[in-house]
C-alpha cells in the first residue's frame, strides 16, 4: 500500500489521490486489505478479502447471496468495523475516524440501497434536497442542486410529487438522485436494480455509468445479469467472503 | 436556523399523535407545578400581609364574666406600657363586624343571637416586642379573672408560617416527584416519536448527518412542543384561578384583596420549565432510540 506522511499538502498525481487529512496519505479510492468480518463468530462474512478500486473506475460486485457483498458495503461506509485488516475510502483509513469523521466521509459519498429508503412525507425534491442540506448547503442551493440531480435521473417533472405516487423504478431513481446531489467522489450502490423491471433496472445502471463518466468512482453490487450485460467496467466476483474473480463486464456476463 | 425550524415543524406534523401525547404530558406537569406555585404564593402573601399589620392580641371574656372583672382587666391592659391601643368590643359590635365581613354570606348568621360571640378587648402591641415579652403578657392576661382565652396574631402567624413551611416542603417533594415522572413520561413519549421516525433518523445518519444537524431538529421540536404545552397549561391555570377567585371576591372581600395570579416572572419560569422539559425529554428519547440501534 502506498503510504507516506505529509505535514499539510494534498494533491492528485498519476490518477492516485494523495490525502492530507490526518497526515497519513493513502492512495486509491477504495483500498480494502486483508479484511475479515464475522457476525457473532458463527458466520464468517468476509475472509481476508482485499480489493482496490481506482479513482474514476466503475466496478460491479457480484456473487451469490451471503457472499459478503453487503457486509463489504457496510464496512466501506463505516457502519461496521472489521475484525482484521484495513479499509481506506477516499484516502481515509476508517479505523482512525471517529463518528464525526465517518459522518464527514458519508457526506462525500453517494449511497444507493436495495430499498430506496425515501421519507414518505417529503416530496421527491425534499428527499433529494435533504442530503444537500445535511452537507451544509442552504435551502435555496439545496433545491437547485436537487432539481439538477432529478434532471440527471429523468425525474425533473416529478419534483413536487410524494414518493407514494411513484413506481418502484422511479423511487429507486429518486434515491439515485439523492446519492448524486452532492456530486460525490464515490458512489456505493448495493443491489440498486433488485426488484425492478428490466427497463427500469437498465435505466438505473445507465445513470450510474453516466455518473462514472462524469468523474465519480462507482462500486455497484448486483445479481442482475441484465445490468451486468451493459456494463463496460470491471466486474469483481465474490464467493464465501472472498474475491474469486476480477474481469471485464462482457467476460463476466458471458 | 431555517433548516432546524422547518425540520422541527416537519417532525411534529409527521407524528401528530405522539406530539399530542407529549404536549399533554408536559402541560399536565406545568399545570401541577403552576397550581402549587399559585396556591403557596397566595398563602404566603396573606400571611405576610397579616404579619405586617402589627401584633394584635384578642382577650376574650368568659360568657359569665362579672362587670368588675371586665373593668379591672381593661384597666390592667391599658396600663401596660407596650400597649399602643386597646379597645373593648361588645358581643353586639363583634356581631356587626362579622356580618359586615361576611357581606353577602351574612344570611349564614340568620337565627343566631349576638350573645353567642364573646366580648373582648382588642389590643395592639408594639412591634418591637420579642416573642418572650409577648408570651409573658399573654400568660399574665390569661390569668386574670373573667378571661376565657387570649390569642395573638404573632402566634397565629407563627403557626401559619409553620404550616406553610410544611406545605412548601410537601410541594417541593411533589414537584421533584412530578419532575422525575414528567421527564420519564415525556422521554418515553418522545422515544415513541423517535421510534416511529427511526428509518428517517437512520437515513440521516447514512447521508452524513451528525451533531446538531442530526439531533437539533428533534430537540427543537421537543422545545417547541414544551413551550406550546406551557402556554396551554398557563391558560388553563388562569381560567381555573378566575373561576375560583371570582366568587371569593364577592363572598370574602377581606381575603380577596390578597389574591393574585402568578407574576410575569413566575409565568416565564413555568414556560421555560415546560420548554426545557420538552427539549430534555426529546433528547433523552432520541438517545434511548439510538442506543437500541
Amino acid at each position: 500500500m502506498a503510504r507516506q506522511r505529509f505535514a499539510s499538502l494534498g494533491w492528485r498525481r498519476g490518477g492516485v489521490l494523495w490525502w492530507r487529512g490526518s497526515g497519513v496519505v493513502e492512495a486509491g479510492m477504495i483500498r480494502v486489505h486483508g479484511v475479515s468480518k464475522s457476525y457473532g463468530g458463527a458466520r464468517q462474512a468476509l475472509r481476508e478479502a482485499s480489493l482496490q478500486v481506482r479513482e474514476g473506475e466503475f466496478a460491479a460486485l457480484t456473487g451469490p447471496s451471503g457472499s459478503g457483498k453487503t457486509t463489504l458495503f457496510r464496512l466501506l461506509i463505516g457502519e461496521l468495523r472489521p475484525e482484521s485488516g484495513s479499509v481506506v475510502v477516499n484516502g481515509r483509513n476508517l479505523a482512525r475516524l471517529d463518528a464525526a469523521g465517518i459522518a464527514q466521509l458519508r457526506r462525500e459519498l453517494g449511497l444507493v440501497f436495495e430499498e430506496p429508503r425515501l421519507i414518505e412525507r417529503l416530496t421527491v425534491e425534499g428527499n433529494v434536497a435533504l442530503a444537500a442540506e445535511v452537507a451544509g448547503r442552504s435551502r435555496t442551493q439545496a433545491r437547485r442542486m436537487a432539481e439538477e440531480a432529478l434532471e440527471r435521473v429523468g425525474l425533473d417533472d416529478a419534483a413536487g410529487c410524494f414518493p407514494s405516487a411513484l413506481c418502484a423504478g422511479e423511487r429507486q431513481r429518486v434515491s439515485l438522485a439523492r446519492a448524486l446531489v452532492n456530486h460525490p467522489v464515490l458512489i456505493l450502490a448495493d443491489e440498486p436494480t433488485l426488484g425492478l423491471d428490466p427497463d427500469q433496472g437498465l435505466y438505473v445502471s445507465k445513470i450510474l455509468t453516466q455518473a462514472c463518466r462524469d468523474g465519480a468512482t462507482v462500486l455497484m453490487a448486483t445479481h442482475d445479469m441484465e445490468a451486468l450485460s451493459v456494463l463496460r467496467g470491471r466486474v469483481l466476483v465474490m464467493t464465501r467472503g472472498r474475491f474469486v474473480d476480477d474481469c471485464e463486464g462482457d467476460t463476466a456476463y458471458n | 436556523m431555517e433548516y432546524y425550524l422547518r425540520r422541527a415543524l416537519d417532525s411534529i406534523k409527521a407524528s401528530p399523535a405522539a406530539s399530542g401525547v407529549a404536549v399533554a404530558s408536559i402541560a399536565a406537569s406545568v399545570l401541577f407545578a403552576g397550581a402549587v406555585l399559585l396556591v403557596s404564593s397566595n398563602a404566603y402573601r396573606m400571611v405576610a400581609r397579616w404579619a405586617a399589620a402589627g401584633i394584635d392580641v384578642s382577650i376574650f371574656f368568659a360568657g359569665d364574666a362579672r362587670e368588675p372583672d371586665i373593668v379591672a382587666a381593661k384597666a390592667r391592659v391599658a396600663a401596660d406600657s407596650a400597649v399602643i391601643d386597646s379597645r373593648y368590643v361588645s358581643p353586639e359590635e363583634a356581631w356587626q363586624f362579622l356580618s359586615d365581613n361576611l357581606d353577602r354570606s351574612a344570611e349564614l348568621l340568620a337565627g343566631m343571637e349576638p350573645s353567642v360571640l364573646p366580648a373582648s378587648v382588642e389590643v395592639k402591641l408594639e412591634r418591637s416586642l420579642s416573642d418572650a415579652e409577648i408570651q409573658a403578657r399573654l400568660t399574665s392576661w390569661r390569668a386574670l379573672p373573667g378571661i376565657s382565652d387570649v390569642q395573638s396574631s404573632r402566634t397565629l402567624v407563627g403557626a401559619g408560617s409553620g404550616a406553610l413551611d410544611v406545605v412548601r416542603w410537601v410541594a417541593w417533594a411533589l414537584g421533584a416527584l412530578t419532575l422525575a415522572a414528567s421527564v420519564i413520561i415525556v422521554a418515553s413519549t418522545f422515544q415513541l416519536a423517535a421510534y416511529t421516525r427511526r428509518d428517517e433518523m437512520n437515513l440521516l445518519r447514512l447521508v452524513g448527518a451528525v451533531g446538531p444537524v442530526y439531533w437539533g431538529p428533534i430537540v427543537l421540536a421537543g422545545f417547541l412542543e414544551g413551550t406550546a404545552a406551557s402556554l396551554i397549561a398557563l391558560g388553563l391555570l388562569f381560567a381555573v384561578f378566575a373561576a375560583v377567585a371570582l366568587p371569593i371576591h364577592s363572598e370574602l372581600p377581606v381575603v380577596a384583596d390578597a389574591l393574585a395570579f402568578l407574576g410575569p416572572r413566575q409565568c416565564l419560569t413555568l414556560a421555560l420549565w415546560g420548554a426545557v422539559l420538552g427539549g430534555a425529554g426529546s433528547a433523552l428519547g432520541m438517545w434511548r432510540v439510538s442506543q437500541w440501534r
